[in-house]
């Protein structure tokens, strides 16, 4: 075998913030994660296992957040992730009926999520009895998946206040969530939103970890200036290595402009029958409040810069990912041929996305992954997939130099986190830190109700800081809900905390907090002190 | 040059979109200070009653009302540089167009005589900022290969020299920004 000319490292990263709403029969924001299952999750495992099978040697490495494996856990979420698949193939059954005899451009579309519908409940429930962690898992074990995870809650770890703490908390509890869901110990940690400030490193390195993922601009800005820019790893002088995101790879894959997601061909998210049919006829689907909502079955593809929208073909759209998976391999090679001659040694191009946007936002993403995968394991040319892991076995010692904090976010740095319409938080959240850390500090007296008022504090604090919460108050979308869930949290903090400074503990209080968020159920406060 | 945050309004309120049954104090003084961008900064402050009736028993209710609120910003190196702030009124949430040009620093508010005492009320922890632009400077054992840099530049439609220029960094991630079709900021600061 020659030696790889370079590496192509694929890394999703996905995460859902902790929503569970048993109150209600149905809750829109519960939607976020049947949606990500059967349109993202399910369709990539689908791809994986596949190229698997066929013996196609690939490797891809898996952000799961500890938010996403609790939720994916959850008894109350199977049973109604099952229902929500089992409306939307009734849906799409009553659709076939009434396009029976109208509307015949729109049946291949509805026909393609009849049959995915069905495949991905055989894959959920016969295949895999409901447990897609282990599934992933064994894809780990054969080698084609190295598993990482993230914060506990996702919190936006620049702005946390007592930053040590504070991260030490989102950290600790998110790597034992992750050990127990998915009984494996993680080496690799994905910042969210690739946020970093100095001193991370330390808190990381302290923890276990080899590595991290930070954007471009964090490996160009860091200090001294890294020989490789951002094509490989650096090693902070705490001993956590830093692999950079790919610009240009993200740029062909994530932009809203000139992405492969925009082509005319593909599918077009934004128009749902929920919105485009009649009320009486789709309101069973869209929610008990007969609010509007997407259903998930849409028939148009994005055809251009128009309202005028074309039925979708997914033959042809099929096609175009195809020609976009090798258009994005043949760009990969190009660019390694052209850093290879100039670095001395294979340089890695780090691919890193949301794994929301394959299936979900990108109808057509996992199987142009798929397609992905397979050109580089017969057409690679030299480039090989590898994941961080595998790199740092492989690779000589990173340089030492220090990342520049930043962000994927807007701007770079911290201010889609950070602005009017949501810097109120930071109060609160400080306040709080430091009101656990004197709590953590003080102990529970080893008194066991002392012990689980410290740890539902903590509970609390930790789902308070979600980073979800500032973004989507920033966005503007769900922005109710994110500042209630802010609210509640805090206020549920509060609450325990003032029971915990008067010596006192409600049990029907704790109880009722604990039972509102089962999850994390081995977190141990005294990571807070 | 001083943004006012949306969000000021007097202590006693809650900011647009802040529930109002979060506490309006925490009995505590507090001073946080974090970067927004590598030449802004986000500053918010909350002063207990405690420390407000303390000043009145000090200073006296006329001299403390010829007072103004002073946020101080120390450049945490040697230089000694220091930015001042007038945040007197009802605002409690600040953003601040930093005129020091260290990376890390830190902050105090207090109240200012126009005698110039200033008696301090409380301070923040140090708070590190970010480069604005690549490092001159690099470990002669690993050179950079400028081409790479020049690489990522152009990726993003930025002449290559620009990256070494002021706010470089900064520029990288806008031009990133506008080819990914992000809109700027709801409500943004700038």
């Amino acid at each position: 075998m020659t030696p790889a000319s370079g590496f192509l490292c694929l890394v999703l990263h996905a995460h859902l913030p902790y929503v569970r709403h048993p109150e209600f029969g149905e809750s829109y924001e519960e939607r976020w994660l049947y949606e990500a299952i059967l349109e993202s999750y399910l369709p990539l495992l689908d791809t994986f296992e596949r190229l698997a099978e066929e013996g196609v040697r690939f490797r891809v490495a898996l952000s799961l957040s500890a938010t996403l494996l609790e939720m994916l856990h959850d008894d109350l979420h199977r049973q109604r992730f099952l229902r929500y698949v089992d409306s939307r193939i009734h849906l799409a059954e009553q659709e076939l009926q009434r396009t029976s005899h109208q509307h015949h451009e729109l049946r291949p579309s509805i026909e393609m999520y009849h049959e995915r519908f069905q495949r991905f409940r055989r894959l959920y429930l016969d295949r895999h009895q409901g447990d897609l962690t282990s599934a992933f898992g064994r894809l780990a074990d054969q080698g084609h998946l190295e598993l990482l995870t993230t914060a506990a809650t996702h919190g936006y770890l620049p702005l946390l206040e007592p930053n040590e703490q504070m991260v030490r908390g989102q950290i600790q509890v998110g790597l034992e969530a992750f050990q127990r869901l998915t009984g494996r110990s993680a080496r690799g940690f994905w910042l969210p939103e690739c946020g970093y400030r100095r001193g991370l490193d330390g808190i990381l390195a302290e923890a276990g970890l080899d590595y991290c993922i930070l954007d471009t601009p964090s490996l160009v800005g860091a200090r001294p200036r890294p020989r490789f820019a951002g094509f490989a790893p650096i090693r902070t002088e705490r001993g956590l290595t830093c692999f950079g995101r790919d610009l240009e790879g993200g740029l062909e894959v994530w932009s809203s402009l000139g992405g492969y997601p925009a082509d005319p061909e593909y599918r077009d998210f934004y128009r749902d029958i929920g919105w485009d049919l009649p009320l009486d006829y789709v309101g069973s689907y869209v929610h008990e409040s007969g609010k509007r909502l997407n259903t998930g079955l849409k028939y148009y593809r994005i055809t251009g810069p128009t309202d005028h929208k074309e039925a979708y073909r997914p033959g042809e759209a099929a096609h175009v990912a195809e020609r976009h998976a090798l258009a994005f391999l043949s760009a990969r090679q190009r660019l390694v041929e052209w850093l290879r001659e100039r670095m001395g040694q294979p340089p890695v191009v780090v691919a890193a996305f949301d794994a929301e946007l394959f299936g979900h936002w990108w109808l057509e993403g996992p199987l142009w992954l798929e397609h992905l995968l397979r050109k580089l394991a017969t057409q690679g040319q030299g480039l090989e997939s590898i994941t961080p892991t595998a790199y740092l076995r492989e690779a000589p010692l990173p340089q030492i130099s220090e990342p520049n904090p930043g962000s994927w976010g807007d701007g770079g740095f911290n201010a889609r986190w950070l602005n009017p319409s949501n810097d109120w938080v930071y109060r609160h959240l400080s306040a709080a830190g430091q009101r656990m850390v004197e709590m953590a500090r003080r102990g529970d007296g080893e008194d066991p109700d002392r012990k689980r008022l410290l740890n539902q504090a903590a509970r609390e604090l930790l789902l308070s800081q979600s980073s979800d919460w500032a973004y989507l108050m920033s966005t503007g979308q769900f922005a109710e809900y994110a500042r209630k869930r802010t609210r509640d949290h805090l206020v549920a903090f509060n609450l325990l905390y003032d029971e915990f400074r008067e010596g006192k503990v409600d049990p029907e209080v704790l109880r009722n907090l604990e039972e509102r968020s089962p999850l994390f159920r081995n977190l141990d406060y005294r990571a807070w002190r | 040059m001083i943004h006012r945050s949306l969000n000021a309004l007097p202590w006693a309120g809650a900011a647009p979109g802040e529930p109002a049954d979060l506490p309006e104090t925490y009995g505590v003084d507090v001073l946080m200070l974090a970067p927004v961008d590598p030449s802004r900064l986000f500053a918010t402050f909350q002063i207990a009653w405690s420390t407000r009736n303390r000043l009145v028993e000090e200073l006296g209710d006329e001299r403390l009302s010829q007072c103004r609120m002073i946020l101080r910003l120390h450049a945490d190196d040697q230089s000694g540089a220091c930015q001042e702030v007038d945040v007197s009124g009802p605002s409690r949430s600040w953003y601040v167009d930093l005129e020091i040009t260290s990376r890390s620093l830190w902050g105090e508010i207090g109240c200012l005589e126009p005698e110039g005492t200033f008696y301090a009320v409380a301070r923040s922890g140090r708070v590190d900022l970010p480069w604005e632009r690549p490092s001159p400077r690099f470990d002669p054992e690993w050179v950079p290969v400028e081409e790479a840099y020049e690489r990522i530049a152009r990726s993003v439609g930025m002449h290559p020299e620009t990256l070494y220029c002021a706010r470089g960094c900064v520029a990288l991630a806008e031009g990133r920004d506008q080819r990914l079709g992000r809109k700027s900021l709801p409500g943004a600061v700038r």
